[in-house]
């Protein structure tokens, strides 16, 4: 049994970890260019970072949303009902953008 | 030999446990990961032009394999061969790595992904770690297979 131990012990954090962590969303950057943009689904892109990511700014940098959410018709439909300030909480990242 | 080399000697047996328990604990982490969150990952994976079109099928190998990895590591009859999968697989991973950071000019978001804090770089030094703790592991278990009792 103590030959097992070390590889036991592995086993058990492994899976504890992965019941305990914090749940992977998707993530989606905005290339969007004006402020006006932050609700146009058509300006994400899925798994993609703009390089003028910073703090404090006025757009979202890289949204994280559900899962699921992994299309862009499936984007649209999380949008419906969300306000820009709504989907700028989304974003731990900002850009600055023109208004 | 200094303290550091004679420790390896003494507790070679131990240090071939310590180094397969880590890759047990890194692959079957990961492969569980990758299989409650399937969808993020094939996408990280569709971000890749070259990748794209087998991102479905190179995500469930390389998870089988990590599961497959996983069990063999845990035998000690088979550790010898889990550290040599365990150092095939990183090696891939690793080239993959480094194939992303030298060809392609922007790198996807890589904070949908599994350990999401670390950076392409950070990534690639971590598995370069990894690399020689299996070859570390591989060259203590070769010695233990050559004693009588194991």
């Amino acid at each position: 049994m103590k030959k097992y131990f070390f590889s036991a012990f592995a086993i058990g954090i492994a899976i504890a970890s992965v019941a305990f962590t914090t749940k992977v969303n998707q993530q989606w950057g905005f290339h969007g260019t004006a402020q006006t943009q932050i609700t146009d689904y058509t300006k994400y892109t899925l798994n993609n970072t703009p390089d003028d990511c910073v703090t404090v700014g006025n757009a979202p940098c890289v949204i994280s949303v559900p899962d699921a959410i992994d299309t862009p018709a499936e984007l649209q439909s999380y949008f419906v009902g969300k306000s820009e300030t709504d989907i700028m909480a989304l974003s731990s990242q900002k850009r600055s953008l023109e208004d | 030999m200094n303290g550091i080399a004679r420790f390896f000697v003494m507790n070679r047996h131990r240090v071939v446990e310590l180094i397969s328990a880590l890759f047990i604990l890194l692959f079957l982490y990961t492969a569980l990961n990758k299989t409650v969150y399937i969808r993020p990952t094939i996408n990280i994976l569709n971000a890749n032009p070259l990748l794209s079109n087998y991102a479905t099928a190179i995500t469930w190998s390389v998870i089988i394999l990590e599961y497959i990895a996983t069990a063999i590591l845990f035998f000690p009859k088979t550790r010898k061969a889990g550290l040599i999968v365990s150092l095939a697989l990183m090696s891939i991973f690793t080239a993959y790595i480094g194939y992303m950071m030298i060809f392609v000019p922007k790198l996807p978001c890589s904070c949908g992904g599994i350990i999401s804090k670390l950076t392409w770089s950070q990534h690639l030094i971590i598995n370069l770690i990894f690399i020689l703790l299996a070859l570390l592991g591989i060259r203590l278990q070769r010695k233990l297979s050559d004693q009588p009792d194991h």
